[in-house]
């Protein structure tokens, strides 16, 4: 069954055409040079795919790590099934 | 055509301000594509993977390649890297460039007025027009069709390619470049009306209150001031200064059909893309950006560095060193996050609607009498 981790790094593969070798946890979206319509995209697509609203009027969330992102997923997850 | 320049691996290395990896007595005479680098002297160019894949088995023996990049061992056995490519395309293209050098003199087919004054070296070629009291300085090339109106002054080695037009009072720096048909000096948009007009009065509703009847023109008497080593792309336009000049400064590099109203001031190092608009008496700061198909309205000031983001419609002053996005333009974090609420509604009114269909269940089972 896919992780958070795999689908995360599977939707910004997708959405911005780079390949899923290149992206790892440590990988910001800033240094995987991710187009400004791309990352709106990506934060799309995971708020979709996790039924989620993802905090993105903070300009810290294209320099945050891709860890820090599965973080957010999984603390709302958590947060209502608890 | 001057036969192809040739140049040894070290040297660019050097001029390039890259570093060399293996032998650098092996010359080149053309950067190229990597799929189609056939000859030993070619220089394709290897700034990706994409690239390095595109690349033939045989062929070049020297590649220009992006600090990092891996590439097939043994496959090369002289290397320029640089760590910025495009950059370092800026440097190298330069030195590869071939055209014939233009001529100096006069096109027996040009029309010169006989009190303009042009540099001996200048080049004016066919079917130019130039007028009275305009200056042509040292080293220019004029290339066919130009029309440089009176009054005019261009400084040493502008270059001016075909069909290019420069109406009266027009000034250019030093190392100019009109590419094709670039208009300056037009007319400014600039009318008015002897009783308030309907935009004038449209500051409460959405009703039309007063009509313009007759519109009067406001000539234009100002000229269009151009700063050394501003580059104008093909087509656009830059109107003449109502009063005053219009003026774009020192070093501004302007794209292809891109409209300047007039009374702008441009700052310097300016980059405006590909149809990009700004209407009159806009104030835009040093080294700003605005992407591709920008419009700008009237009497707004972009501060220094500003960046808008490509097809944004800028209403409202934007502060030094913002970027921003949109239309109307907003920071740039705010433009996302409008994106990102649009693409959201969907989910949001299907929520809203389970949402409502629950309240009303536990409405309808609140109304239930209780056994």
């Amino acid at each position: 069954m896919a992780t958070i981790e795999d689908k995360v790094i599977e939707i910004i593969a997708r959405e911005s055409g780079l390949e899923r070798t290149k992206i790892s946890a440590g990988s910001t979206l800033k240094d995987l040079e991710i187009a400004s319509l791309d990352f709106v995209q990506i934060m799309f697509a995971i708020e979709e795919e996790f039924k989620i609203y993802l905090p993105t009027n903070d300009p810290r969330a294209e320099t945050g790590t891709v860890a820090s992102l599965i973080a957010e997923i999984e603390r709302q997850i958590a947060a209502k099934s608890a | 055509m001057s036969p192809a320049a040739r140049f040894r691996l070290d040297r660019l290395a050097s001029h390039l301000e890259g570093r060399l990896e293996g032998d650098g007595s092996i010359e080149v005479d053309r950067p190229c594509e990597p799929s189609d680098a056939r000859s030993t002297s070619d220089l394709p160019l290897l700034f990706s993977e994409d690239a390095v894949e595109r690349l033939r088995s045989d062929g070049p023996r020297a590649a220009l390649a992006l600090e990092g990049l891996a590439l097939p061992a043994g496959r090369f056995a002289g290397l320029v890297r640089v760590a910025r490519p495009r950059h370092a395309l800026a440097r190298l293209l330069p030195l590869f460039l071939r055209s014939d050098a233009a001529p100096p003199g006069i096109h027996p087919s040009a029309i010169v007025d006989s009190a303009a004054q042009i540099a001996a070296d200048a080049s004016i070629g066919p079917f130019v027009q130039i007028g009275a009291r305009t200056e042509i300085g040292a080293g220019c090339v004029i290339d066919g069709n130009v029309t440089i109106a009176e009054d005019c002054r261009l400084g040493p080695g502008c270059k001016l390619h075909a069909g290019a037009r420069l109406g009266p009072g027009t000034r250019l720096g030093a190392r100019v470049i009109l590419h094709f048909n670039v208009c300056l000096g037009a007319d400014g948009f600039s009318y008015a009306t002897a009783e308030p007009g309907s935009v004038e009065t449209l500051a409460a509703g959405s009703q039309v209150r007063t009509r313009n009847l007759t519109i009067e023109r406001i000539p234009s008497l100002g000229g269009v001031a151009i700063g050394d080593d501003v580059e104008i792309g093909a087509g656009s336009a830059i109107d003449r200064g109502t009063i005053g000049d219009t003026r774009i400064q020192r070093g501004t590099k302007i794209d292809d059909l891109v409209m300047i109203g007039h009374n702008c001031h441009i700052g310097e190092d300016c980059l405006i893309a590909g149809q990009v608009g700004i209407a009159g008496s806009c104030r835009i700061g040093n080294r700003v950006v605005l992407g591709g198909k920008v419009g700008v309205a009237d009497h707004l000031t972009i501060g220094d560095h500003a960046v808008v983001m490509a097809s944004s419609g800028v209403g409202r002053d934007v502060a030094p060193g913002m970027v921003v996005g949109g239309t109307p333009a907003v920071a740039r974090h705010q433009f996302l996050d409008q994106l990102l609420g649009l693409a959201r509604l969907k989910r949001m009114a299907e929520e809203i609607r389970g949402l409502g269909e629950r309240l009303a269940g536990l409405e309808r089972s609140k109304d239930r009498p209780r056994d």
